[in-house]
């Protein structure tokens, strides 16, 4: 039922978009295809039709702009609204974003996560585990910027949102899809930010929230707060970015867990056709003994500026108190474009 | 990370936002360049897409959507939009002088009018009054992708495929005549947009001798 109402919807799209695009109604998107050659033995190696996801842009009337995107990821697997917005763009300091949008915590959720986009396949680690991409939630942002002089320019979000929710201790990357508040707690963030006119910017970002209300835990409320840092350079064909974050997991009973992780990501684009890249990441649990790190290293050829051929090899490793590394070194094959 | 220190974070964001919304106007009027805040910031995240991509409606909206997620000022927005739109504008007119001039040659006056000339003739009508000088006008429109010193390695050249044109170059040199450079001025070529519409005629020509200066 779920498909048939996204594939009808999908058609009466195509019908509709000629009109529309002539009102200035983008439809574009994004897909990825990758082939994972694991190095663990046995090895197994498997294709994933990671995405096929469509873009709706318009500006409408009244200083009002729309946005949606719909994803069919994993040959079918999933398939839901990653956002649907609405926003109010009047105001030069402030414009009013309300509907489901991707979290600004960081860069990467909101802004860096498509595969065509993305110089490396495949996430960072602590967006896997501590800030899980994509997190889109429903609720109200304020975002803008003002003009720091030849500087730069200051930027925030602020936003009010259903939050992340589940289990008392349980894994972040669940907690998503909070799309009818489950704890009656609305979750707040911000994020800060600094782009200067040299090429760098940064930002710090809090985001505070009860993931588990009495009524789940029980006992008391069980807060989830996230604090996190984000920096990046880029100058001409150099880009060096960076994020890290930590954290803070109320349990009932074993106390607070606390959960960090950063990335380190460059490239360098020897030609416009050929650009090496390398990222760093790990996450650390102290306690749980989950402790990984991840060394992506390879190349982008861009046979046109709207497609990306990836070639990558992710050194993994499990590490921690009584941890037995797998030896889970894989290869990652990706074709991917931006239409 | 305790409580105090969760709750002191949050009044410093509250009153940064504060801070932000009654800001002076005079903050808001930021001077920028378009060519320069679509080479910084729309280029940052993805590959820059060539400017004849969308229609001129189409970049309305992507100017709109860009200045929400890169959190661009509403300056800079205004700029990028300017340019993106403007010069989508300029094609367009170009494309419809060319489909027209057929039809228009039986009309007295438009005889001698070709499709291009049409065009430019349209857009010199609408051009603003910008720069003055060649060097002003190219600094202001062209150097964010061919450079400051016409080597075509401008901010935004890394992420372009075809590379903008070095100015330098010598065999360009030989090439290529004046009216050939002004006509991809004012009609635009693959990713370079069109700037009929924003630079007159003699705005054009001052270009054009301020670009020879690069072959000395």
């Amino acid at each position: 039922m779920r498909k048939m109402v996204m594939w009808t919807a999908i058609a009466l799209s195509g019908i509709a978009a000629p009109p529309l695009l002539a009102q200035g109604l983008i439809v574009s998107g994004y897909a990825s295809e990758e082939l994972e050659v694991s190095l663990t033995k046995p090895r197994a190696n498997t294709f994933d039709a990671q995405n096929f996801n469509l873009i709706f842009l318009g500006q409408l009337g009244g200083d009002v702009f729309a946005a949606a995107e719909i994803e069919y990821e994993h040959g079918g697997e999933e398939i839901a609204f990653e956002y649907g917005y609405l926003a109010f763009t009047r105001w030069p300091f402030a414009n009013i974003v309300a509907g489901k949008f991707l979290v600004p915590f960081g860069r990467f959720n909101a802004d860096l996560h498509p595969a065509w986009i993305n110089r490396v396949p495949g996430r960072p680690l602590p967006n896997d585990a501590i800030l899980p991409v994509g997190y889109g939630d429903v609720g109200v942002m304020v975002r803008g910027a003002a003009a720091a002089g030849a500087a730069g320019r200051f930027t925030y979000d602020v936003w009010g949102v259903n939050g992340l929710a589940g289990d008392p201790g349980a894994g972040i990357r669940g907690m998503r899809d909070n799309v009818v508040d489950v704890d009656n707690k609305i979750a707040l963030g911000a994020r800060l930010g600094f782009v200067a006119a040299l090429g760098f910017d940064a930002g710090a970002s809090l985001y505070n929230g009860v993931y588990c209300d009495s009524a789940c835990s029980g006992s008391e409320n069980l807060n989830l707060r996230i604090l996190g840092l984000d920096a990046s350079y880029r100058r001409g064909p150099l880009e060096v970015r960076g994020e890290w974050m930590s954290a803070q997991q109320d349990t009932a009973a074993t106390g607070d867990v606390t959960k960090s992780g950063l990335y380190v990501q460059g490239s360098y684009a020897i030609m416009p056709t050929v650009e090496p890249a390398v990222r760093f990441s790990q996450v650390s649990f102290p306690g749980v003994a989950d402790d990984r790190r991840r060394i992506s290293l390879g190349l982008s050829l861009y046979p046109s500026d709207a497609a990306a051929v990836r070639i990558f090899y992710n050194i993994n490793k499990h590490f921690g108190s009584g941890v037995t590394d797998p030896k889970d070194d894989s290869i990652i094959v990706q074709f991917t474009v931006g239409f | 990370m305790n409580r105090s220190s969760l709750h002191a974070a949050g009044l410093l964001a509250a009153v940064s936002v504060a801070a932000l919304l009654v800001l002076p106007p005079r903050l808001a009027a930021q001077q920028t360049s378009g060519p320069d805040v679509w080479a910084a910031n729309c280029g940052s995240c993805h590959r820059i897409r060539a400017l004849n991509a969308y229609s001129a409606s189409q970049w309305n909206s992507i100017a709109t959507h860009m200045g929400l997620v890169a959190r661009l000022t509403a300056a800079e927005t205004r700029a990028v939009r300017e340019f993106l739109v403007s010069s989508a504008r300029a094609r367009e007119a170009a494309e419809t002088a060319r489909q027209l001039a057929p039809n228009l040659a039986g009309v007295p006056g438009t005889a001698t009018m070709g499709g291009a000339q049409g065009a430019a003739a349209m857009s010199a009508q609408s051009g603003s009054a910008g720069p003055v000088t060649g060097r002003d006008i190219y600094r202001a429109n062209c150097a964010a992708c061919h450079g400051p010193e016409g080597r075509g390695n401008g901010p935004a050249a890394a992420a372009l495929n075809p590379r903008p044109t070095a100015f330098t170059n010598a065999a360009q040199r030989q090439t290529t005549t004046d009216s050939a450079v002004g006509d991809v001025i004012q009609h635009g070529r693959r990713g370079m947009p069109a700037f009929g519409r924003t630079l007159t005629h003699a705005q054009v020509d001052s270009l054009i001798a301020h670009l020879k200066t690069f072959r000395r």
